[in-house]
Formats: C-alpha cells, sequence, structure tokens
C-alpha cells in the first residue's frame, strides 16, 4: 500500500480525511454565512422599526395633522421663482416628499436653470399643462414630444444656433400650446424661421426676431399678436392673410416688424372687429398697413413714427403721408401719432366719443441745430393733414400749450377757423392757454350747435390776476350758444378773484359752474 | 339669527352674515331652505366645531360683508394665492402658538373659509421660505425619517436644487 510520506495514511485515506474536513469548513462557512445574513436581516429590521418609529413621531407631529390638500397648498403661495424652497420642502421628512411630489400642479412651471431638476419637474408634474422656460443654450433636449403634447406656454430666449432645432421641433402637436414668447437672443445673420406649428389654441404669439411663415400659420383663437424687430417681415400679402384667420384679435403691437409700404398694392382690406389696440412702431411707411384694416371705431391706434432730421420742410415730416388717405373705416376714438425725432407733435385724434388734442411739442435739441432755435410747428400745420371726414366725427377738443409757452393757435382767426370744421363738437377743454382762445368762442361765422361743456385749466404759473369771468361773460359764445356745464380747475400758484356780480352774470348763461383748485389753491368768490 | 352647535356641545349664536363666511355652513343652511331675508329666528345646524371656532369666529365677525372669492375665477384665484402678503388685522389675527394654528387652518379648511385658509397658509409658507429641511424639522418638531436609500436620492437632488 502506497503510504503517502509524513502522513501515515494512505493517499485514499488522505483524500478521505480531506474531503472530510472540506466538508466540515463548507459546513462551518455556510453557518457563518447564515448568521452574517441573519445578522443583517435583523438590522435591517432593527432599522426598518426605528425608522417606523421616527414616521410614527412625525405623524404626531401638529404640523403633519394637516390633510395632504393643505399641505401642498401651502407652496401655492410663494412665488414662481421659489422653486429652491419647493425642492428642500420636500426633503423635511417622508410625508411631505410623498404629498408634494405627488401634486402635479407644484411642478409643472419648468424654468430654465439646471437641466436635471427642469427633467424632475417634468416628471413630477405627471400629465399636468405645462408651462416651459428656456433660456439656456442646451437645454432645448428637454422638448420632447410627450412635452410638447401637453405644453401650455413656451418661452424661448436663444442664440440663433440653438433656435433652429426647438423651432423645427414645433412640427410635434401641441394641442395645448396657447402662449408662444420666443426672442432671438443674438444678432445672428438670418431670421430664424417658424416653418410650421400647431398654432390652433394659440391666444398670445410674441416673436422677437424671429420670423415664422405666417402664410401657413392659421391661429384662429389668436388674441395679442406681438412682433418686434422682424424688418420688413411679415410681407403684407402674408400678413393680411393670417389676419384673417384671427377673428378674435384684440391687440396688434408691431415693433419695428411688418410690411414696409405697400410694394405688392393690394385691395385687401381685414376685418379685425375684435381689435382694442393697434400699436405700429418704425418708419412712417409701416402705418400703411391701416389702409388695409378694418378695426372698431373703439380701438385706441398708436402710432410712433422716427423721422429723419431736416431742416427744411421737417414740418411736413410730421405726419405719415398715409393720413392723407386715412380709410373709412378709420373711424377710431383715439389715435396717436409721436414723432420723438428732433422736432415732435402729437396729435390725439377721436372720432365718435373721443377727444382730438393737439400738442406740439419740441422736446429735443431745441436750439441746437445751429441754425437758430428749431421753430415748432403750428398746430394748424398738422391740422391740414387730417381729412374733413374725421374731424366731421370729432366731439371733444383739448388745445393745450405746450412747455414753453407755444401756444397751439397763436392766431385768434386760426382757430375760429379750425372750430368751423367740428361741426359735431360738444366739449372744449382750454389747458394753460392764453384768453385769445376763449375770445375765439364767440361764435361770429363759427356754428357750434351742439358746444355744451368748457373746462378751463389755468397755468400755476399764472402770473397775474386773470378775471376770467369777465373775459366770459364779453364772449358772445355765451349768450348765443348757451352752455351747460362750465368748469374751472386752478393751478397750485394761480390766484382769481370772482365778484358777486361776474358770477351773477355768468350764471345767468351756464347752467353750472364749478370750480375745483388743485392743492389747496384759494378761490374767492360767491360759488 | 343661526344657531351653531360645537362638538363639544357649546351653542353660539351668529348673524346669518357672519355664518355665511363658511361655504359649508352656507350651503348646508340653503340647503335646509333657510333664507338670509328670514327675520331673526333660531335654527339648529350642528357642525362638528372643536375650541378653534372662537377664533374662527372673531375671524368671520371681522371680515363680515367682504365679498367672498368666486369658484370660478381661476385667474384672480392665481393671483390671490401668488403672494405671501398678510393684511395688517390678518397678521395680528393669526400670531398664535404652532398648534393653535394648524387648529385654524383645519377649521378653515373644513368649513371652507377660503380667505381664512390664505391667512394660514401663508402664515406657514412664510415660516418655511428660505430655511433649510434642518431648520424647518427644529421649527416644527418634525425627526428625519428618510431610509438610506431616500437619503441618497435627497443628496443627489441636492445638487442641483441650489442651482439658479
Amino acid at each position: 500500500m502506497e503510504v503517502y510520506p509524513g502522513s501515515g495514511l494512505s493517499i485514499p485515506q488522505l483524500l478521505q480525511a480531506l474531503e472530510k474536513a472540506v466538508g466540515h469548513s463548507l459546513t462551518e462557512a455556510r453557518r457563518t454565512t447564515f448568521n452574517m445574513y441573519e445578522t443583517k436581516w435583523r438590522q435591517v429590521e432593527v432599522l426598518e422599526s426605528f425608522n417606523g418609529m421616527k414616521a410614527l413621531v412625525n405623524e404626531l407631529s401638529p404640523i403633519n395633522c394637516l390633510p395632504p390638500e393643505v399641505l401642498s397648498a401651502i407652496p401655492t403661495y410663494w412665488s414662481a421663482d421659489s422653486q429652491g424652497d419647493l425642492i428642500r420642502a420636500t426633503h423635511v421628512c417622508r410625508y411631505w416628499r410623498t404629498t408634494l411630489t405627488a401634486s402635479p400642479s407644484l411642478w409643472n412651471d419648468i424654468k430654465s436653470g439646471n437641466e436635471a431638476r427642469m427633467r424632475a419637474c417634468i416628471h413630477r408634474s405627471q400629465s399636468y399643462p405645462l408651462s416651459v422656460e428656456i433660456k439656456h443654450p442646451g437645454q432645448e433636449g428637454v422638448l420632447s414630444d410627450a412635452v410638447l403634447f401637453r405644453l401650455k406656454s413656451l418661452t424661448l430666449s436663444l442664440p440663433v444656433t440653438n433656435l433652429t432645432k426647438p423651432l423645427g421641433r414645433l412640427i410635434s402637436p401641441t394641442p395645448m400650446l396657447e402662449e408662444v414668447s420666443i426672442t432671438l437672443a443674438d444678432s445672428g445673420d438670418y431670421l430664424p424661421v417658424i416653418k410650421t406649428g400647431d398654432f390652433f389654441m394659440l391666444s398670445k404669439l410674441h416673436l422677437d426676431g424671429v420670423h415664422a411663415n405666417f402664410a401657413c400659420l392659421p391661429a384662429p383663437h389668436l388674441m395679442i399678436l406681438h412682433l418686434e424687430n422682424l424688418q420688413n417681415n411679415p410681407r403684407m400679402p402674408d400678413l393680411l392673410q393670417f389676419l384673417n384667420s384671427t377673428p378674435w384679435l384684440e391687440r396688434m403691437v408691431l415693433v419695428n416688424s411688418g410690411p414696409e409700404g405697400d410694394r405688392e398694392p393690394s385691395e385687401q382690406v381685414v376685418r379685425l372687429m375684435s381689435l382694442r389696440a393697434l400699436t405700429l412702431r418704425g418708419t412712417v411707411a409701416k402705418a400703411k398697413l391701416l389702409q388695409h384694416l378694418a378695426i372698431p371705431a373703439s380701438a385706441d391706434i398708436d402710432l410712433v413714427g422716427r423721422f429723419n432730421q431736416r431742416l427744411d420742410g421737417v414740418m411736413e415730416e410730421f405726419l405719415p403721408p398715409c393720413l392723407d388717405n386715412l380709410p373709412v373705416t378709420s373711424n377710431f376714438t383715439s389715435l396717436s401719432i409721436t414723432s420723438t425725432s428732433r422736432s415732435s407733435c402729437d396729435i390725439n385724434l377721436s372720432g365718435n366719443q373721443g377727444k382730438l388734442s393737439v400738442t406740439v411739442k419740441n422736446e429735443h435739441h431745441r436750439g441746437m441745430l445751429g441754425h437758430g432755435p428749431l421753430r415748432p410747428p403750428t398746430a394748424n400745420l398738422c391740422l391740414q393733414r387730417l381729412t374733413p371726414l374725421v374731424l366731421d366725427t370729432v366731439t371733444h377738443l383739448t388745445i393745450r400749450r405746450d412747455p414753453w409757452g407755444q401756444q397751439a393757435f397763436p392766431e385768434i382767426s386760426a382757430f375760429r377757423e379750425f372750430l368751423h370744421q367740428l361741426p359735431s363738437l360738444q366739449s372744449i377743454d382750454l389747458v394753460h392757454c392764453d384768453f385769445n382762445s376763449i375770445h375765439a368762442l364767440n361764435p361770429v361765422g363759427v356754428n357750434l350747435p351742439f358746444f355744451r361743456f368748457l373746462s378751463i385749466y389755468v397755468a400755476p404759473d399764472a402770473k397775474v390776476q386773470l378775471d376770467l369771468l369777465s373775459h366770459l361773460a364779453k364772449s358772445k359764445a355765451l349768450v348765443q350758444c348757451p352752455l351747460e356745464r362750465v368748469k374751472f380747475v386752478f393751478g397750485s400758484a394761480a390766484r382769481v378773484m370772482f365778484s358777486d356780480s361776474e358770477m351773477n352774470g355768468l350764471k345767468e348763461h351756464v347752467q353750472m359752474v364749478e370750480v375745483e383748485a388743485v392743492d389747496g389753491n384759494n378761490v374767492t368768490g360767491g360759488l | 339669527m343661526v344657531l351653531l352647535v360645537t362638538s363639544d356641545n357649546k351653542n353660539f349664536v351668529v348673524d346669518r352674515e357672519v355664518a355665511d363666511r363658511s361655504v359649508f355652513v352656507k350651503n348646508t343652511l340653503e340647503a335646509r331652505g333657510l333664507s338670509i331675508a328670514t327675520p331673526p329666528m333660531l335654527n339648529g345646524g350642528c357642525f362638528e366645531l372643536t375650541s378653534p371656532f372662537l377664533q374662527v369666529l372673531e375671524y368671520c365677525q371681522h371680515h363680515r360683508g367682504e365679498p367672498l372669492p368666486t369658484t370660478d375665477d381661476a385667474n384672480a384665484d392665481e393671483n390671490r394665492k401668488r403672494t405671501t402678503d398678510i393684511g395688517e388685522w390678518d397678521r395680528k389675527f393669526i400670531t398664535v402658538d404652532h398648534e393653535m394654528l394648524f387648529e385654524i387652518i383645519l377649521a378653515a379648511n373644513y368649513l371652507d373659509i377660503k380667505p381664512l385658509l390664505d391667512v394660514g397658509c401663508k402664515t406657514i409658507g412664510n415660516m418655511v421660505k428660505g430655511k433649510s429641511p434642518e431648520e424647518v424639522r427644529k421649527l416644527f418638531d418634525i425627526v428625519n425619517d428618510f431610509t438610506p436609500e431616500e437619503e441618497a436620492q435627497i443628496k443627489k437632488e441636492n445638487e442641483w436644487a441650489e442651482d439658479p
């Protein structure tokens, strides 16, 4: 028998002994492992019990007696930029975390910032409509199809290279999309374009430096259109076609945007019967659009044109030439035209119930042109541009002196001539005017059958005691055209003395006399 | 007049105008066919109201006659919520200990008195705003009961929570 050297055992015996030893070791190892698992398991059990106890302690905390609907309402009182507070609140305890993360309405406002946070918010908003803002390049990836599908509001402000992709994604269905605001954050060589999109539910569209294929973008529920810096886009036919699809449009603002003149002459007139306000900013030629719009009489129209500085004929530039040919539909209650260049002129014009006020302004660079002071244009010159059709509808007139004392009508005859053109006039406000204007109301050759209300605002810097009543009493206007109401408003430095006889003289012709003093002004008299 | 009975069997006779600040009470009374024009009368309405009822009553007395928020104007609701401003009188009224504050909020929630619920929630919101989780726990006697796995997740969230 072969004996293994030094052991005294045969090899089979040795193998048997080894096998036994290994078996024993394995049994021991299994027992140890089992003990380890058991220990681990016990440890988990203890931890769970401990956590359960902590949860129990939290349940007994008075604030956690608030039901989930109340607890989840608390962050709704925070402002939209308090998302950090909301996230920290989810780290307070399990009850708060479970409650707040399960309230989708707390997470649907996705502000531009950390992309991981944006994605977490999108996840927690479940299926709630989303409001997404992207202002940092590289975050456009969050606009997946699923996000677009429940997008309610989209705000993008990105450089041109980063805008192309998200604009292309607008081809996906966006059935909830109501508000879009896209701003080009840098000045690229070209205008990024929205080629197509699902704008069926859109109510607000704001594009700044981003063009759209307006002819192919019907937006039947659009209420606010705001276009900026699109240069000469959209062209007239495209814009008119687009506006034809927007019957509920209430406000349209075109700033340095829109058709430049009427390069492609068109007879088309778009009826915007819901329009309340139209603002056009840019060159004078932009105002050509007015000739293609039928707008309700109550709409406010605000045109601001910038004109080239010219020494000769500058007055001819004050009003857009298109005003000579205002369409019949332009029955405005308020039309405001302002030029902010070296000389300027404001005209607020009203139709049936508004007012016509003329302000002559010469705000900038007065006397700095090297050729002596630039003479402000007279109101008359401006008014010559208004058509008789418009003047016929004026019911209220405001005449005011400009800050440099320039009267709107230096000549009484000019004022009278102007009044002659306003057969529907019912009321006049004279603001800081000289009393030549009052004399002008003497209706020699002026027929104002509806004139009933006169308000006189006396300048606070009036240096002399003004014998207003004697002026008025002498005015045959009051005799031939009995007024219902005369109202005086005195500035803080004006001092006026009324004598009883003057007051009685006035009351013979006026049904009601009102006196209003600004800043506790002393007004004496028998009122 | 309306008789309100709390759960601890205390009776309160209040003007109908005061009781109507609670949408719950108003609806309950209307469902029973009572009308505001009815001459002063005592009608039993048993509502489970506890100790903060006196506080709630004081609030309703002070704000009687003010227009109630309508439920159909979502925008107004949104505007009302997106502010943490509290009126002077309301601020003094709600300056109570935490337990009473939560009781008032619970009562306002149960009785459906939206303006009072607003005041309560804004007060808690102002307490929590700008505080770390640990500070909030300390303020409201809450312990951290997150599991290690949840803690790990929260640690991850913390990395981006403070990003602008």
